[in-house]
């Protein structure tokens, strides 16, 4: 579903110069599978998940989505997928409605099924209380369930969940992961960024570990540790960014 | 593109807006209170509009004549002014102390050998003197002086009967208090109809007709009537208030739009949509654009309405100054302006929406969008200034042009305007268009979307540009040069003053080529680049292409040079620039020899001028999206560093040749040369006499031509076209020479990208 090869971006950076926040690095993410892309703050994770967002360009190789190129077919590729990032704010002068509704129109969704889906997803996400209620007024977790409505309006195959949790409380968390479950049950291919263990380590099915804009592994959580003799996914964390930090020249890992 | 999408993203901002209190406050409700309660204001404070109270002491009052007064009690005698002016001066006349003012000062005239009390005379005071009679003046409150002269008696005696003398009296005024010149200025009105009535006495006396005095009358008419002539200050001030209004409600709605959205993060949920990013420009652009010419209709209206409101009730009243001349707006002038309101709004709309697209907050915002404001101020003041109208070359300038052309709608001269409304028209759409586009290609940009918080500090920067700089200077690079050049340029004009002789002149030339110029240039390609030979283009190249660089030069000089009397023609240049000219003609013919001439008019500038804009300049800006473009932008600044307009269209025209020859040949020398060749060719055709007599040779191609006195040689229109042929042929030659391999960016290690190293720069 997702296939990203030598995917590298470079940034200009005023003190260090040229900065490469994602160097070379390949994957893939599957159908009814969630990726996981675990790494430090300014691992690379969301530039890489701009790029598959077709946010940013990557400075070099490539990705597809849905056998879309992120560069050559920009559009298609946004048809595919749904966004949601702790930076997806939502409008404030807004109702939950609006907005989850003025998406589906940019989607092209015809009235009467975005009506249709309007109703089936506040129904799904008891969001009948944000039916009216201004973005301004909402809370943290409120208003990530409106981004979650909005970034599933167009029933989209490939989702794209970076940092989803961050700033929620223990109980709206909880309630984005149970969702991001439902929704690889369904079949959709999720790629879920975090840095959070407990949240990689609860959900996804495959993970890579990220830092420096590398992936410094890849597979299954259980093969990992098994692979690297630790006892669990915050020692085998700690080793691997470890390593990574002495080598000079660090390589990514395909996976 | 999808024009649902931009429907939809317009709807929505629309909302957004409309369910903003500040918004609605600053572009909707403002306008509608702001003009009632000046007009409010304007009614309560015209009741205390008259003329402040000012005091006259008169020194020497007791020797003005009895028989025809000037003074009466505390005032000046009625009818010799009108009862305002009479109310506000009280005359003070207090013997005593006007005496011992009259001794001071007389003693201290008279301390000097050589001064005689009879002469005395105030505007002969020395420095000390004057600031004594101005603290007295403080003390006392006295606005102004009146000096009766010594030799002064009543009118009747010293007039009549002997040869009359004339004595001066004298008003003083003290200019560090507002009000001390203008009852000065009322003084001397008065004591003008006072003299009046002392000839008109004197006369009558002599049984003389008083007309002897004023032997012809004379009555100015203006043809306009009184309600044209209101018409006319509405023309100017209308225009300008509503673009005022249009551009700053375009301030709001486009940072809100902008920086606000990237602030909110609601940006990046935007541009995750499938709505393409020219889409989001068209529908925001939209959206600021309603709020700007919602703001400028609003205000008009407004404006319009408490004027016809409080006009009409000022009008009833007293006349009160400037009011009464300004008359009632005129209201069948609304509908021009809000249709010439729509595309100046566009353009600034975009604008705006493309400044604000920087910013990475509203704050930020604020301060990107003042130099817009500050950029086009000049040109909205241009179109009400007293001398300049609605023309051919006026209606190309943007902004200018268009209120030019409001402003003759709303007078009624509906001739100039379908003559000019055209090119007015087209001015605007082109600027329009190139506005959104900047907007959109903002939004294609990611440096300028997701710019993070940057660093800065002259070390940092320092460090920045030495480990950056490539084989190539960057676009930030480019345009700094050109503001270098500019910069230095204008301080070296301000320090040199007008040339005496040819050596001072050719220095003159010689310091602005090499200083302002070259040295620049060359400094910059040595610091900022690591091959300054490449980067200034020092590279040979064939001597084919050498000898038809001349030749081209020479074949196109006719076309050059009836382009430019084009550009005369439509540009006529000022009184004072025709003067300069003759002057510095003057100077240039004294030169030694025509090879001085050449060596600083044609040989220094081909060589300074080449080096910085085709060797640094288009080097820099060829990373641009197209050579088309940075050959277009190098012209632009090649053509700006000259001083006077008229020479800055011919020098783009010509920059875009030599730009098209220094990226087909790789090297400025051919550049160089073309650039010697034609200035040369301009030395030459000025000095050259007898060439088109009638026996000469080259009658057939040259004329004759006499213009203000002065005879020029020119080329015969068949000379013209002919060499337009060859140089044309000889320029699509050039064209097909293999373009040189160029060291693209990549060279540069490590690359940066150049919108932040303009805005670095610029911080």
């Amino acid at each position: 579903m997702i296939h990203a090869r030598q995917l590298k971006k470079s940034y200009s950076d005023p003190l260090v110069g040229e900065f490469m926040a994602v160097d070379s690095i390949s994957f893939d993410a599957l159908p009814g599978q969630i990726f996981g892309l675990l790494g430090p703050n300014g691992a690379g994770k969301t530039t890489v998940l701009r790029i598959l967002s077709t946010l940013l360009k990557p400075s070099s190789g490539t990705v597809t989505v849905n056998g879309f190129d992120v560069v050559k077919q920009a559009e298609q590729v946004r048809y595919q997928l749904g966004f949601v990032s702790n930076n997806t704010a939502i409008y404030d002068r807004m109702t939950g409605w609006e907005m989850v509704r003025h998406f589906g129109r940019l989607y092209g969704m015809t009235e009467s099924t975005l009506d249709q889906r309007m109703e089936t997803l506040f129904k799904r996400f008891h969001m009948e209380r944000l039916r009216n209620l201004l973005g301004a007024k909402m809370s943290t977790g409120m208003k990530q369930k409106v981004s979650i409505a909005r970034a599933l309006i167009h029933d989209p195959p490939v989702l794209i969940f970076d940092e989803a949790t961050s700033g929620l409380d223990i109980l709206a968390a909880r309630e984005v992961l149970d969702t991001v479950q439902l929704l690889r049950d369904q079949g959709k291919c999720i790629v879920f960024s975090s840095h959070i263990m407990s949240e990689v380590k609860r959900i996804c099915d495959r993970v890579a570990i990220m830092h420096r804009g590398q992936i410094l592994d890849c597979g299954t959580i259980d093969e990992l540790i098994v692979s690297h003799k630790q006892h669990d996914l915050e020692e085998l964390f700690f080793q691997l960014v470890s390593a990574s930090e002495q080598m000079e020249t660090p390589t990514s890992t395909e996976c | 593109m999808n024009w649902k999408n931009i429907k939809f993203i317009f709807q929505r901002e629309i909302i957004d807006q409309l369910r903003d209190r500040r918004t609605l406050f600053t572009i909707l409700v403002l306008p509608l209170i702001l003009y009632p309660l000046l007009g409010t204001v304007l009614l309560q404070t015209a009741q205390f509009m008259h003329k402040t109270p000012a005091t006259v002491w008169v020194v020497g009052a007791d020797r003005l004549p009895q028989a025809i007064k000037l003074i009466e009690g505390d005032r000046f005698v009625e009818g010799l002014a009108d009862v305002a002016t009479l109310k506000a001066l009280q005359v003070e006349t207090n013997q005593e102390m006007s005496q011992n003012i009259e001794q001071t000062i007389l003693k201290r005239w008279t301390r000097h050998e050589s001064n005689n009390a009879d002469e005395f005379k105030l505007s002969n005071l020395d420095v000390e003197l004057k600031r004594w009679i101005q603290e007295k003046m403080n003390l006392h409150h006295i606005d102004v002086l009146l000096w009766v002269p010594m030799d002064f008696r009543q009118a009747g005696d010293s007039i009549m009967g002997s040869e009359p003398t004339i004595s001066n009296f004298q008003i003083i005024v003290n200019s560090a208090r507002d009000k001390s010149p203008l009852a000065g200025a009322d003084v001397h009105r008065i004591l003008g109809n006072w003299r009046a009535q002392l000839i008109e006495a004197n006369f009558t006396e002599r049984k003389l007709s008083f007309n002897l005095a004023f032997p012809f009358a004379i009555e100015a008419v203006d043809v306009v009537e009184g309600s044209l002539k209101q018409v006319a200050v509405w023309a100017k001030i209308l225009p300008f208030v509503v673009m005022l209004w249009a551009l700053t409600g375009a301030f709001y709605p486009a940072i809100d739009l902008c920086a606000g959205e990237k602030e909110r993060g609601t940006l990046e949920t935007l541009l995750s949509s499938p709505a393409a990013r020219s889409e989001i420009v068209l529908g925001k652009w939209m959206t600021i654009m309603v709020f700007s010419v919602s703001n400028a209709v609003l205000n008009l209206f407004s404006m319009t309405l408490t004027g016809l409101l409080v006009l009409k009730n000022l009008s009833g009243a007293a006349p009160v100054g400037v009011i009464s001349q300004i008359g009632l707006p005129p209201v069948s002038a609304i509908p021009w302006i809000v249709i010439g309101l729509l595309p100046v709004a566009a353009m600034f709309s975009a604008l705006a929406l493309a400044l604000a697209s920087f910013a990475r907050s509203s704050k930020e915002g604020q301060y990107y969008l003042i130099p817009l404001l500050m950029a086009l101020l000049p040109l909205m003041m241009l179109s009400i200034m007293p001398s300049t109208s609605l023309d051919l070359g006026t209606s190309f300038i943007p902004v200018t042009g268009m209120m030019l052309l409001l402003r003759n709608m709303i007078e009624g001269n509906h001739g100039l305007v379908l003559q000019f409304a055209c090119p007015v028209l087209a001015t605007t759409i082109a600027c329009c268009w190139l506005s959104v586009r900047w907007a959109v290609s903002q939004f294609n940009n990611e440096n300028v979307l997701f710019r993070s918080s940057d660093q800065f500090g002259v070390t940092i920067w320092f460090k920045q540009v030495m480990r950056d700089r490539g084989m190539k200077p960057a676009i930030g690079h480019a345009v700094l040069c050109f503001i270098t050049i500019l910069i230095v340029k204008f301080f070296l004009g301000l320090a040199v003053t007008m040339p005496g002789s040819w050596g001072e002149f050719a220095k003159q030339i010689l310091i602005i080529q090499i200083a302002a110029i070259a040295v620049p240039a060359i400094l910059m390609a040595a610091i900022l680049t690591r091959c300054a030979k490449d980067t200034l283009r020092l590279k040979t190249a064939r001597p084919g292409i050498m000898a038809a660089s001349v030749l081209l030069a020479i074949m196109l000089y006719p076309s050059l040079a009836f382009v430019g009397k084009l550009v005369m023609h439509v540009y006529p240049p000022s009184a004072e620039l025709q003067l300069l000219e003759l002057s510095l003609g003057a100077i240039i013919d004294s030169a030694p020899g025509i090879i001085a001439v050449l060596v600083v008019f044609a040989l220094v500038p081909a060589v300074c001028e080449e080096l910085a804009f085709r060797g640094f300049m288009l080097s820099g800006l060829e990373s641009l999206r197209g050579r088309w473009s940075a050959v277009l932008l190098t012209s632009l600044f090649f053509g700006a560093t000259h001083a006077v307009f008229q020479q800055s269209i011919m020098a783009f025209i010509i920059g875009v040749v030599l730009g098209v020859i220094a990226l087909r040949t790789g090297s400025i020398l051919p550049c160089i040369l073309f650039h010697l060749t034609h200035n040369g060719m301009t030395v030459v055709m000025s000095r050259v006499r007898g060439l088109a007599s009638s026996d000469s040779p080259f009658r057939w191609f040259l004329q004759e031509v006499e213009s203000d006195g002065r005879v020029y040689v020119e080329f015969q229109p068949i000379a013209i076209v002919g060499m337009a042929i060859l140089a044309t042929l000889l320029l699509a030659w050039i064209w097909k020479q293999k373009p040189r391999q160029d060291l693209t960016h990549s060279d540069r290690s490590p690359q940066f990208p150049e919108e932040l190293l303009i805005s670095t720069h610029s911080r």
